[in-house]
């Protein structure tokens, strides 16, 4: 088992970034991961960032929270302890709506930021990527594009030539 | 600019479907209100008020557009406004309800024998006669008129001005117009729908009724313009089919999910304060609502109104397809008609009795049908002729061209 955590090509600029996953993406590269100081536009479409579970579970969650809501309130004003009040039904269903709506906001919102945080692996102590030379500049002016050893397609010394034809200033190999 | 442009042909269309349309009212409407002069009266607020709610829906999403000047604004923004330039046609449309009041119909407040026995139209006849209610109709379409004249004038000096700097200060003076500008129409608009539908009913009556309406009008207004717009990217019309991206078309498809949950929300608040009261004078609208046929179109309303295009719009996949966002959009706009009728034609059978009888009610469809074409013919029309006063598409923001040019 190597002890590479993957290879980190370096740009000066968030065009040669974009230009730069783009055709990393293209040449079938699959576990990568790019960092830059700013949003960059169309980033993440390039990156294929769009995984189908957060959606699911955030809108199964959030009906789970309306039943739960409505359930509780029917079982409790029309079973469990039925009170007249002002004269309604017992089950006076527009009554309820409020509050299952609150508890399907408050499902699918804590579902969305939790799974938010489980599928990128976080929280986590150390990242392998902060071993990368003058990374801290992923935060004020440099542009990484990572490919990691674990990608099918890697090869130490072909994907280095395949990132320094991509017009990185520097490619680095990072350990774990 | 106006000669040499060649537009659309859909645009084209719908400026020759137009005419037609208001031809094919007027024999409706002359077929329907020969039962009488009130059922004329009765369909021509009906209509009125729906194209009324789509001008005003372009004219607020035109404010917010000059506001947020996102990305998504400029295919949509022409629509807009064009829609918007439609304010003098519908002041004009206005004059057969003003003569309404004056001869004593349509209005209960209008009656003076109603009046009379009716000690609430009584104090409320300070604010509901027909001079007062003159005067502010046309206050609130020529206060409209004032920001649009100015938006409109300032929006030629920016789309020509060869100088980015000079293009910049007029996008930011225009965006401190709007705002000032919404707020206008957010009150305006609380007022006039106040006289022009909520004064139908002698009692009636509910607070959030104009932002209600306001919500339905912008829902109404963004549909009309992701219909003609994904249809003309599907068409393959430049400059659209580049500009209606995945990126706008998901924006596109939130803003009408954001806007459906804010229908809902209104809509259930007033019914929820309105069940929870249980006031004679209130929960008069929704019996009325839930009597017979209406009771059928209310639930059609819920369905096609929130829960169908809530669960289309949640989709991540059909705000990618143009031609399913335009479904969507058509769903929902078809449904903006059905509701306004619905807020509309059962204040008429609230405090006279319905009417009964089949021939009466066949009548009394065919005059909805033909008051609808008539004003929605011209409408279409006038709103193609606005159209194509100006470019397709706006510039709104000369920095966030210079952004997407660095990002491509």
């Amino acid at each position: 088992m190597s002890n590479i955590y993957g290879l980190v090509a370096e740009f000066d600029s968030p065009d040669t970034l974009l230009r730069g996953a783009e055709a990393a993406r293209e040449a079938g590269y699959r576990k990568m991961e790019a960092y830059s100081p700013f949003p960059v536009h169309g980033l993440s479409e390039v990156m294929g960032h769009d995984d189908p579970r957060l959606p699911w579970a955030v809108f199964i969650m959030g009906v789970i929270g309306c039943a739960t809501g409505f359930g509780l309130e029917s079982w409790t004003a029309a079973v469990n302890y039925p009170f007249n009040i002002g004269g309604k039904p017992y089950f006076s269903w527009p009554n309820f709506i409020p509050v299952a709506y609150e508890l399907t906001i408050l499902f699918a919102a804590f579902t969305a930021g939790l799974s938010m945080l489980i599928l990128n692996g976080l929280p986590r102590y150390h990242h392998s990527i902060f071993n990368t030379p003058r990374f801290e500049r992923a935060s004020s002016d440099l542009f990484f594009l990572c490919i990691e050893a674990r990608d099918g397609k890697y090869d130490a010394e072909e994907t280095t030539q395949f990132l320094e034809n991509l017009g990185a200033q520097l490619v680095s190999e990072v350990e774990k | 600019m106006d000669s040499g442009m060649v537009f659309p042909k859909l645009i084209n269309r719908i400026g020759a479907v137009g005419p037609i349309l208001a031809v094919i009212g007027v024999a409706f409407l002359a077929v329907g209100a020969s039962a009488g002069v009130s059922q004329f009266y009765h369909a021509w607020i009906n209509g009125w008020i729906f194209w009324m709610s789509l001008s005003t829906g372009c004219f607020g999403l035109m404010l917010l557009s000059l506001m947020v000047r996102a990305q998504w604004c400029r295919p949509v923004f022409r629509i807009f406004e064009a829609g918007a330039w439609n304010f003098p046609l519908l002041a004009f449309l206005f004059i057969p309800i003003i003569a309404a009041a004056a001869t004593h119909h349509l209005f209960p407040w209008a009656h003076p024998a109603m009046v009379a026995s009716d000690p609430i139209l009584r104090y409320r006849a300070h604010w509901f006669n027909t001079p007062f209610i003159t005067v502010r109709v046309f206050t609130i379409f020529l206060t409209f008129m004032v920001f649009l004249s100015w938006l409109t004038r300032l929006g030629k000096v920016q789309d020509t001005h060869p100088e980015t700097r000079r293009r910049l200060q007029v996008a930011t003076s225009r965006a401190s117009l709007a705002a000032p500008g919404f707020l206008v129409m957010v009150l305006a608009i609380t007022i006039g729908i106040t006289d022009w539908v909520m004064s139908l009913d002698p009692h009636w009556y509910s607070t959030i009724y104009g932002f209600l309406f306001l919500i339905g009008s912008g829902l109404a207004a963004m549909t009309f313009a992701v219909i003609l717009v994904t249809q003309m990217a599907i068409d393959k019309v430049q400059p659209y089919e580049e500009l209606v991206t995945k990126q706008t078309t998901r924006d596109w498809g939130n803003l009408l999910l954001m806007m459906t949950m804010v229908w809902a929300y209104f809509s259930i608040s007033q019914y929820l304060i309105t069940w929870s009261g249980n006031l004679p004078e209130e929960v008069s609208f929704y019996i009325a609502r839930n009597a017979g046929t209406f009771a059928w179109v209310t639930s059609m309303i819920v369905i096609c109104q929130f829960f169908l295009p809530f669960l289309l719009l949640l989709s991540s996949r059909l705000k990618r397809r143009p031609n399913m966002l335009r479904n969507a959009a058509i769903l929902i706009f078809t449904t903006r008609i059905v509701e306004v009728s619905w807020n509309v034609i059962p204040m008429f059978h609230n405090w006279r009795g319905a009417d009964s009888g089949l021939m009466v009610q066949f009548q009394g469809l065919v005059s909805y049908i033909g008051a609808f074409l008539l004003i929605g013919g011209v409408w279409l029309a006038l709103f193609v002729r606005n159209f194509k006063r100006g470019t397709l598409v706006p510039e709104l923001d000369p920095q966030l061209l210079e952004v997407l040019e660095h990002a491509h």
